[in-house]
């Protein structure tokens, strides 16, 4: 049996001013365009990026096995780049390679919990009011336990030889892509245009290649709502995100979501992505790959690579 | 002050910091935010009306860029920490911790992260700046009513998963 402690008013408030008053160590910085990018060594994503090639489907992105291979006797022609997918679990500093069996990005239906009613307070922190359940017709005051998906994101890591850039679309889902080189200098530089360091959208050209930092071919996907949101939307002609404040939202939304969500196709319908992938080596040529992210009966998400 | 962006960011960029930390679940999410927050207050400093303080237009931007990230309404239960390192740095950087009280502010981080992003952003600046709900009403532009609203429905959530959680 859990042994309950009543918090004051004032012993609450006191936890939220210390809580939102935490000093962090840093002070991030803005970055600017009049400091060159350096090459410096960068630990931010050096865990995720220990992992070996990612599996492959239907098809390879050319000749990753001849990138790794010390005997290769490739031409340049030959030579291709390889993408590695990995999952961000949350509260693991480690990426997990996808379509492993950790790899934890499981999706989830959610629910609404009902509430027992308010309790409300003297000034002492003494409850006055009785702990019932919610009487017929009575709403909740706040929702909770709304579960959903389970998953950060997905980083991309590009590798290969000759490589001058690359860009990255997506047809579902965001990217996010920060210069690590750049992170190095931020508690030196300052200043404005952080478009050079930053960049964030459904599509990311020129993100130049550094065989030196690996670091800096690394791209994260976001998985977005906005799909199965526009689509409940348009079913309900009201507005999802005061789902998580309204009840009467959440008891019209969560159906609505029951329905569309019913198997991993449904979650590949909706969260999925197809990411396309061009690959600018510095003899001028282009090569193009596709990586598929699905999600499979488990709920865990896949990539599938393919030479586009 | 004028647009001298330079003297703006050395006097709040401390104080932008600490809302960004407070809001995001992480520290890549925080920094994603603060660059943003900026590169939105610099491009849209012409339509700064200085009857409002610039340091509550810049926590505007600032809230108003968090809420619009991404409409990916699944996101409420991931609480990150991405290192161990990361996760004793957030709870050292907490006044008052101590040995006897981490836990406490381990759930709290939990359940802060958990709530609603509208009812987080009227908790954060509520308590970040010691805020009125005037002030608050004026920096999210909604009706004062509102955040006494939010503000009452986060706080009852919170202290009761802070009870039924000991």
């Amino acid at each position: 049996m859990r042994n309950k402690k009543m918090i004051s008013e004032d012993r609450l408030d006191k936890m939220l001013k210390n809580y939102c008053n935490r000093q962090p160590e840093y002070c991030f910085n803005f970055k600017t365009e009049e400091k060159a990018m350096k090459r410096k060594p960068n630990f931010r994503y050096a865990a995720a990026c220990l992992c070996v090639a990612t599996m492959l489907c239907g098809g390879f992105i050319a000749l990753q096995h001849t990138v790794f291979s010390e005997n290769s006797d490739s031409s340049k022609a030959d030579l291709g780049f390889i993408v590695t997918a990995y999952a961000a679990e949350p509260n693991s500093s480690n990426g997990t390679k996808l379509n492993s069996v950790d790899a934890k990005i499981s999706p989830f239906i959610p629910t609404i919990n009902k509430e027992l009613s308010s309790r409300e307070y003297d000034s002492q922190g003494k409850q006055i009011s009785e702990d019932n359940p919610l009487s017929e017709g009575e709403t909740p005051t706040v929702l909770n336990d709304v579960c959903g998906l389970g998953f950060d994101n997905i980083s991309l890591e590009i590798s290969g030889e000759d490589i001058e850039s690359f860009d990255i679309t997506s047809d579902n889902g965001y990217f996010n892509y920060v210069n690590m080189d750049a992170y190095r200098e931020y508690h030196n530089n300052e200043g404005t245009n952080i478009d050079k360091y930053f960049k964030k959208g459904n599509s990311i050209i020129d993100i130049p290649f550094d065989s030196e930092n690996p670091n800096n071919s690394i791209v994260n996907w976001y998985p977005s709502s906005e799909k199965l949101n526009n689509e409940i939307e348009e079913t309900l002609g009201l507005n999802v995100e005061d789902y998580y404040n309204d009840y009467e939202t959440a008891k019209a939304v969560s159906p609505e979501i029951d329905i569309r969500l019913q198997s991993a196709e449904d979650f590949t319908n909706y969260f999925g992505a197809t990411i396309k992938i061009t690959v600018h080596h510095k003899d001028g040529t282009l090569e193009n790959g596709r990586v598929c992210i699905t999600f499979d009966e488990k709920g865990y998400a896949g990539a599938s690579i393919t030479k586009a | 002050m004028n647009g001298n962006f330079d003297e703006y960011i050395r006097l709040y960029s401390a104080d932008l910091t600490r809302l960004c930390v407070s809001l995001c679940r992480n520290t890549s999410e925080a920094e994603d935010l603060f660059q943003e927050t900026w590169c939105k207050a610099i491009n849209n400093y012409s339509k700064y009306n200085s009857s409002l303080p610039f340091d509550k237009w810049l926590y505007s931007i600032c809230v108003n860029t968090y809420k619009n990230t991404s409409r990916l309404f699944y996101n409420r239960f991931k609480v990150s920490f991405r290192s161990e390192e990361e996760q004793i740095a957030f709870f050292n950087s907490i006044p008052d911790i101590s040995y006897e009280n981490s836990d406490e502010y381990f759930e709290l981080h939990k359940i802060i992260s958990a709530l609603p992003k509208k009812q987080r952003v009227v908790i954060i600046l509520k308590y970040f700046k010691d805020y009125s709900t005037k002030d608050i009403a004026q920096i999210l532009d909604i009706p004062e009513g509102t955040v006494k609203s939010r503000l009452y429905s986060a706080k009852a959530y919170i202290r009761r998963r802070l009870e039924n959680e000991k």
